[in-house]
């Protein structure tokens, strides 16, 4: 379906008077494991929001955040982790993880993480920021009004950087792509290296510009 | 040729830098008279500062007024009801002083601390010179200080002083001196007696005194005479006694009035830091770090260093810098003084690594930090360490600091195994219906759910001889939802550790 001449003429009308937005995202940062990068077509987006949704509790999402910070760790890139409930435990990463680039961000509720992301997606300085609201209570997010996620977006357009929001059900109304994952685990899971667990990890993405999107945005 | 920096008023200009919007009023500077008395025995007492004051110099709008030198406040007040007093202050002429050299110290390595408000720099070195663009960008740069200074460049020291007491704002004076011969005769130094005779003689200006035979003069009118004829005549010249100016960069101020506010105390920081900016430019170096010192009017005080992650001496980044660490800060009792010094060094240039993700802006990270700190609270960012021991989740934060350089990173990462816990600080508290000493149902504030699989227990204790030792059974379970938690038990009391995601 080919989109009505009226939108592309409103699309024209918008980038001339906004030419500065919306960027187009610059290029993306591995995820760390190929599996993932292939299925969000390399990684995750600079200068957008992805946001990763446990479907189910202990859907495995910390085989994509170990992987990400390990990834980041080898690369020398700075990462920062705003915890919204302090649940973060660095220890798992191990002893030998490289936390020279790793800024923890303890944060007691989500509203202050939200003004901690704002902070450093203003600053500029950190590639990748993640926000963990995994463990947060429900009403928590709902208070989240959906025009912070908005300037979060316009925020990450801006600095280039990449937003990653941990979530427990679809929360960021601005995010490019959401990556869902379905889990659950086993007791097994808890003893199996991530090597073996990433190809077994059951996932979708959902958000990636279909070719109808690219021809647009190349038209 | 020698060029000469005076700044009439020294004293009241210099008190005056931090308060430029006074300029236009009518303020009189006082200073505490000295006098000397003699004792009943007869013995001589040494000066002391007399509760009587004096003015010691007065604003152009005073002196229009009718207020001048040695005038008390109560004569000078009855001259100008509007009249502004102000004590004369040591340390800002202090500062004025350093200022002044450092200026000087710009145009030539050589250079004399000649007297209150004049310096004095031999410009013999000099290689093609425009006088008038020297003496020009001197005025201007003393300008930026909020200083109003006066230039005269002479081929002698004290020629080069008496043109720049005539100058408005610079002056040269080559080897042509008729410019100086239609000056009058009161130009050159002579005491009331000289003046007085020379007038009766009909010598007016200072060309006629020229042309009166130096050793004559000597004769009728002694030593004073021959050395402004010398003067003159540009026979003159000596030595410098050289100094250098001192490499500190400070700037201090009293309130009158307590501050409680913090926005006077900001206007009054970057006030300081565009002044220190600029002398920091001027000598060609970058701040490192700044140390900010407030005095309380209970007595106390409040100091604190601020390293600077990226030396530089761009004023508002370092604004930022302070503005941002005072945010939050209280004190017990107004705020009296202020102080603010620049720990200036060599501007450090720094050679990236070509795959390294280095900090773009390192001071905006280390302000942001900051930013970060006020909204959390201490020990909530940075990175986190392994405490000693064995304790479970014995995490803390270690704060990023500015000095600490960046290793390479690892290029290997450790495998890690399974999924991350993620914990409830503190510990959710639990009931757990237990069967053949298996837990089979769990409830908490958070979630509830019968358990379908667990493994355990594993016995965990240690620091026994600590009243917070700890000594605890934990499971492994999964529950009915698919959640994977981690449950332990101590002291009799059923905790949810965290869930594994």
């Amino acid at each position: 379906m080919r989109a009505s001449p009226k939108i592309i003429e409103l699309q024209k009308l918008l980038a001339e008077k906004y030419p500065q937005l919306p960027k187009a995202a610059a290029s993306a940062v591995s995820t760390g494991a190929e599996r993932w990068d292939a299925a969000l077509r390399g990684g995750l987006r600079k200068g957008a929001v992805t946001e990763v949704i446990a479907a189910q509790p202990s859907a495995g999402t910390a085989l994509l955040l170990g992987a990400l910070f390990a990834e980041s760790a080898a690369a020398g890139r700075w990462v920062a982790l705003i915890d919204a409930r302090d649940a973060f435990d660095a220890e798992w990463l191990g002893e030998e993880h490289d936390f020279s680039r790793f800024l923890w961000v303890r944060c007691p509720d989500a509203a202050l993480a939200v003004k901690a992301a704002d902070l450093l997606l203003r600053d500029g300085n950190i590639g990748v920021v993640v926000l963990d609201l995994r463990l947060n209570p429900r009403a928590q997010l709902r208070k989240i009004q959906p025009q912070v996620w908005y300037r979060l977006q316009r925020l990450v357009e801006e600095s280039a950087a990449v937003l990653l929001v941990a979530t427990p059900f679809r929360v960021v109304s601005s995010a490019r792509l959401q990556l869902i994952l379905h889990g659950p685990w086993t007791l097994d899971a808890l003893e199996t290296p991530q090597s073996a667990l990433l190809p077994a990890a059951e996932f979708s993405v959902e958000g990636l510009p279909t070719a109808e999107h690219c021809e647009l945005k190349a038209g | 040729m020698f060029a000469v920096i005076f700044i009439p008023d020294f004293a009241l200009q210099t008190l005056l830098r931090h308060e430029p919007a006074l300029h236009a009023s009518p303020l009189a500077l006082l200073e505490d008279e000295p006098r000397s008395g003699s004792g009943r025995d007869g013995t001589e007492c040494r000066p002391y500062p007399s509760a009587k004051m004096r003015v010691l110099q007065a604003s152009a709008a005073a002196q229009t007024a009718g207020v001048f030198r040695g005038m008390t406040p109560s004569q000078a007040q009855a001259r100008c009801a509007a009249v502004i007093f102000r004590k004369r202050s040591p340390e800002q002429e202090r500062i004025g002083a350093e200022v002044l050299l450092q200026t000087a110290q710009s145009v030539s390595p050589e250079i004399e601390a000649t007297g209150e408000g004049i310096v004095t720099a031999d410009l013999r070195a000099v290689r093609q010179p425009d006088w008038p663009a020297l003496a020009g960008a001197l005025v201007e740069n003393l300008a930026a200080f909020h200083l109003r200074a006066q230039v005269g460049i002479a081929e002698s020291p004290d020629l080069a002083l008496l043109v720049a007491q005539l100058a408005a704002p610079w002056r040269v004076i080559g080897r042509d001196l008729t410019p100086l011969h239609a000056l009058p005769a009161k130009v050159l130094p002579f005491s009331a007696q000289a003046l007085a005779i020379l007038q009766k003689w009909g010598v007016r200006t200072v060309g006629e005194f020229l042309a009166l035979p130096k050793d004559q003069l000597a004769t009728r009118l002694g030593i004073e005479a021959v050395r402004c004829w010398e003067l003159a005549a540009n026979r003159r010249t000596r030595l410098l006694r050289l100094v250098r100016a001192e490499e500190v960069f400070a700037e201090t101020m009293e309130f009158e009035h307590g501050i409680e506010t913090l926005e006077p105390l900001l206007f009054v920081l970057r006030r300081f830091l565009d002044q220190l900016a600029l002398r920091l430019a001027a000598a060609h170096r970058v701040a490192h770090a700044l140390h900010f010192r407030l005095g309380f009017a209970d007595g106390g005080g409040h100091a604190r260093t601020f390293a600077i992650p990226s030396p530089t001496r761009d004023a508002a980044t370092l604004f930022r810098l302070l503005h941002t660490s005072l945010e939050n800060f209280t004190a017990a009792a107004p705020i009296v003084a202020l102080g603010l010094r620049v720990e200036a060094g060599r501007a450090v240039a720094d050679q990236f690594e070509l795959f390294d993700h280095a900090l773009r802006d390192p001071n905006r990270f280390f302000e942001t930090l900051g930013k970060l700190t006020a909204l959390l609270g201490e020990g909530r960012v940075g990175r986190p360490v392994r405490a000693p021991g064995f304790r479970p989740d014995a995490l803390a934060v270690q704060p990023i600091s500015p000095q600490e350089k960046s290793a390479p990173p690892l290029l290997t990462a450790a495998p890690r195994i399974g999924l991350a816990l993620c914990r409830y600080r503190p510990p959710l508290a639990a009931t757990v219906e237990v069967r053949s000493r298996q837990p089979v149902h769990v409830r908490t504030a958070e979630f509830t759910g019968a358990v379908t699989d667990v493994r355990g227990f594993w016995h965990s204790s240690g620091e026994w001889w600590r009243e917070d030792m700890w000594d605890r059974l934990e499971w492994d379970v999964q529950l009915d939802s698919g959640a994977l938690c981690r449950l332990f038990r101590e002291r009799g009391a059923w905790f949810v550790e965290g869930v594994y995601d």
